[in-house]
């Protein structure tokens, strides 16, 4: 077996690998302000275990008082104190027992009783005087009186550390605060000036290992007077009967793990005190105090001390019940306002990602990203397209999962080590539920966006490190535990997500329903448009039937005695009404694009030219020379009838618009790319101004004479219409004089 | 009973007065009807004493009665069924074509714009229809 010395209090051996199975609870020395023993829970309080150290504080010497009765070595007014405790079992009535001093030797002292597991426990320290107390009770009562007056919980914090530096006097006083894994982080400091500041550094939750936590929720002060003196042994080092080391975790005076002490003495420190902040029975945050030299608070101080820390627990289950019906009615005025912004927006995606509110102020977030189909929003800090489509291929593997959130990506999937180690953090929410449709917001990894409180390296009296633990060595091994990992998703950011999920959907079904009535109202009007132009081609041609016939009638029975004029004049009404059907034939056809059924396949767009270009054969050998050329013409989808129409019109608009020269021409030609079809139909015509480009879509609009060019000006309103219904991009260049060309860009 | 070329069921007056000057200029009948609406020759072709025609040239959109009700009716009267009615109307949509052919008709022309190609198709029509007497092919049940 291990020889037990101050310098290894165990009978193995503990150091950074396996430091959360020190058993510290039983370390088997004291700090020397204080005595222990353990006595027996009857009249006669025999003497079972004892610290080295109780010659100290009673007139006796550790051999002589084992197995002897305590009450032979305190005055009797004690031992009936003690007495009155053991009777009813209530020792915060009792504590502390004072012993009063004894001439030189003996100042005042206290006497104090608990229970470890089963066994009695006393300890006796030495009083420190009473203008320590009344000082202390002073300060306290301002102290508290400022507290309160604190509302919000940084200023509360703030002052805290203030206070409690100001009451205690030690060099360094912190609040350190645990998160949900325990990681540690300095929240509030108050320290003279000589010292290097610790506010905001991170520890990582083995610093304060677990049952180090536990023994601060028993035990909620706890003070280490100084770090280099030699503990005092217990002896025997286990119960005579029992055969069990002593339970020191309630004591007072229990000496510290040598490797605390450790890592306190590279910090520079003499002595701490840690008052324990609990919040709803578990451990919220600790009140550290640090001192140069070695300090003692006696129990008294001790217990006042313990109050603030009481104090403390209570107000901040205060502030964050406060907290709590703020954030709520906060969280619902944002969503509120949020709703009202996107509903505003004719786009939602617009709705989501500008104006006041964003996806990033709804949860907070480094980045955000809207992903369906083939766009691709983001705003704030994400990572690329191309990633973050991964990323959404992977979650729509199961689109049964709603919401997906985790706040270490690479633990999830490793084949997102290219992002996952900057954007660590992962909230997602499918918008859908049948396609991969996502809203992703990102959290960057802690690591990327905590620093230090300020920088160290300007302090004065920055303490260079020493072997191999110290603060700033915890941070680089915080930092390392949490480098992939983000913040992690509160339930409140996972209840926004779906949340922000149901109201886009209601969104989406109230405008589908808006759309879906838009639509019947389109298709109503285009039935009605359709018996109108019905009316049209039966009124209209009627009369104009009546002009021409009687016309020729006029032309039959009365030509011999109209002279020329009047022969000029009913030529004249003839080809008027030529040109009134001709419009009447136009409009027709452009109102029967308007019809909403069309047939959509495979057109074989080589034909349907092939086609034109005989049916004009005829009319152009009369004229000079006009060549249609036709080539590569790949089929597209689409309706068949209308595209004929397209096709149609541009070309005799070509040869509408050719110049008398030699040579004229138009060339169709189509070519295939990844995505889209685009034909050309490049003339070298009479061309227009590009500064007319607009004009020559419109109905009736024509950009030259009609004594020049024949035309109703409705020709190119029905390639644009024909252009429109295909979801094809129509395009036009132009050089007076020189030629136009057409584009038209059919989606595969 | 005395047997009639042909009723015409024309509500314009222009297209009807066209079509009496090319019927006389071309010397092709003077025992034919016109009548202006779809009520008056539904009551005509009910009267058990009335001549019934060769063909019919019926336009659709009449007054009272539309062509394509005519129609309906004519097919549906065993005295009437089997008497050709070519259908005659400004309107060359599908959907109108298809419901005469649905209904029963024994050929639809479109009204042509110009006068020589209305003389024109008239003209084919008498021959086909009148002149050949087409109606020789019966129709059946």
């Amino acid at each position: 077996m291990k020889k037990i010395t101050s310098e290894n209090p165990y009978s193995k051996t503990y150091d950074l690998t396996n430091c959360d199975q020190e058993p510290i609870h039983i370390i088997q020395t004291v700090q020397q302000f204080a005595c222990i023993m353990a006595i027996s829970d009857d009249d006669e309080a025999r003497v079972a275990q004892v610290s080295t150290n109780i010659h100290e504080f009673l007139p006796v010497t550790h051999q002589e008082i084992l197995g002897k009765s305590l009450f032979k070595f305190i005055p009797s007014e004690a031992v009936a104190r003690v007495r009155d405790g053991l009777k009813t079992g209530n020792f915060t009535e009792i504590n502390p027992v004072v012993l009063p001093a004894r001439g030189e030797q003996f100042a005042e002292r206290f006497l104090t009783l608990h229970y470890a597991e089963s066994q009695l426990c006393v300890e006796i320290e030495n009083r420190i005087g009473n203008r320590q107390e009344l000082h202390f009770l002073t300060m306290m009562d301002r102290a508290i009186q400022r507290l309160q007056n604190s509302t919000i919980k940084e200023d509360l914090l703030q002052k805290t550390v203030e206070e409690v530096k100001k009451i205690t006097e030690y060099d360094r006083v912190m609040i350190y605060r645990f998160d949900e894994n325990y990681n540690g982080q300095v929240v509030a400091e108050a320290r003279e000036d000589s010292l290097e500041p610790y506010l905001g550094l991170h520890y990582p939750e083995s610093d304060i290992p677990k049952q180090a936590r536990d023994l601060f929720l028993k035990n909620k002060v706890r003070i280490l007077t100084d770090v280099n003196e030699q503990p005092a042994f217990i002896y025997p080092s286990e119960h005579p009967e029992k055969k069990t080391p002593l339970d020191v975790s309630q004591s007072a005076a229990r000496a510290s793990s040598p490797i605390h002490l450790e890592y306190l003495r590279n910090m520079g420190v003499g002595a701490t005190m840690t008052v324990a902040i609990v919040e709803d029975g578990k451990l919220w945050g600790l009140i550290a105090c640090h001192h140069q030299e070695k300090k003692i608070l006696d129990y008294r101080t001790r217990s006042l001390i313990k109050f603030v820390g009481t104090i403390i627990s209570g107000h901040l289950s205060l502030q964050r019940a406060t907290n709590y019906r703020e954030n709520i009615l906060q969280n619902n005025i944002i969503h509120a306002q949020f709703f009202e912004q996107m509903n505003k927006h004719r786009d939602i995606v617009r709705g989501l990602t500008e104006g006041q509110y964003t996806l990033l102020n709804y949860i907070p977030a480094d980045g955000a990203v809207i992903i369906h189909d083939s766009n691709f929003v983001n705003i704030g800090l994400t990572p690329t397209e191309s990633q973050v489509r991964r990323l959404a291929d992977w979650l729509s593997e199961d689109l049964s999962i709603q919401l997906f959130s985790t706040n270490c990506l690479i633990n999830e999937n490793a084949d997102f080590a290219d992002f996952a180690k900057d954007f660590s953090g992962i909230l997602s929410v499918n918008l859908s539920g049948s396609t991969s449709e996502y809203i992703i917001w990102f959290r960057q990894a802690q690591e990327k966006v905590v620093t230090w409180g300020g920088n160290p390296h300007e302090t004065k009296s920055f303490v260079p490190e020493k072997g191999r633990l110290s603060p700033r060595k915890s941070f680089e091994k915080w930092k390392e535990v949490v480098s992939n990992q983000a913040v992690p998703w509160s339930d409140q950011n996972k209840n926004s997500a779906l949340k922000l999920k149901n109201d886009i959907k209601d969104i989406l079904i109230k405008r589908f329903s808006q759309l879906k009535k838009l639509h019947d109202d389109l298709n109503r009007s285009y039935v009605e448009l359709e018996s109108f132009s019905y009316t049209v081609s039966h009124d209209l041609r009627s009369p104009l039937r009546g002009i021409e016939g009687f016309a020729q009638i006029l032309v039959e029975d009365y030509s011999d005695k109209l002279d020329e004029f009047g022969m000029e004049v009913i030529a004249t009404i003839v080809s008027s009404v030529d040109k009134m059907n001709n419009f009447i034939d136009d409009i027709l056809k452009l109102s029967k694009l308007a019809k909403l059924e069309m047939e959509w396949t495979k057109v074989d767009v080589q034909n349907i030219v092939e086609e034109i270009k005989r049916n004009y054969l005829p009319v152009l050998r009369k004229d000079e020379t006009f060549e249609i050329h036709i080539k590569d013409c790949p089929p597209i989808m689409g309706d068949p009838m209308t595209i004929k129409q397209l096709f149609e019109n541009l070309i005799s608009n070509a040869i509408k618009y050719r110049r008398k020269i030699e040579n004229s021409y138009v060339t169709i030609c189509g070519k295939e790319t990844k995505k889209e079809i685009i034909y050309y139909i490049k003339d070298n015509g009479i061309g227009f101004e590009m500064e007319y480009v607009e004009k020559i879509y419109e109905v009736f609009s024509r950009l030259v004479g009609e004594e020049e060019y024949e035309g109703t000006g409705i020709g190119l309103s029905i390639v644009k219409r024909v252009a429109d219904r295909h979801n094809a991009k129509i395009t036009v260049e132009s050089i007076p004089g020189e030629g136009t060309t057409f584009q038209i860009a059919f989606k595969k | 009973m005395k047997n009639i070329d042909f009723i015409l069921v024309e509500d314009s007056e222009v297209d009807g007065q066209l079509l009496k000057r090319i019927i006389k200029k071309e010397r092709l009948t003077e025992n034919y009807v016109w009548m202006k609406d779809g009520g008056q020759i539904m009551d005509y072709l009910k009267d058990e004493n009335a001549a019934m025609p060769t063909a019919i040239l019926l336009d659709i959109k009449l007054p009272k009665v539309n062509g394509l009700d005519v129609l309906k009716f004519i097919r549906s009267s065993e005295r009437t069924r089997n008497i050709p009615v070519v259908m005659y109307s400004s309107s060359n949509m599908r959907d109108d074509i298809q419901t005469a052919y649905q209904y029963g008709a024994n050929s639809y022309l479109t009204k042509p714009n110009g006068f020589g190609e209305m003389k024109e198709q008239f003209v084919d029509f008498f021959n086909y229809w009148i002149k050949h007497n087409h109606s020789a092919l019966k129709f059946k049940d």
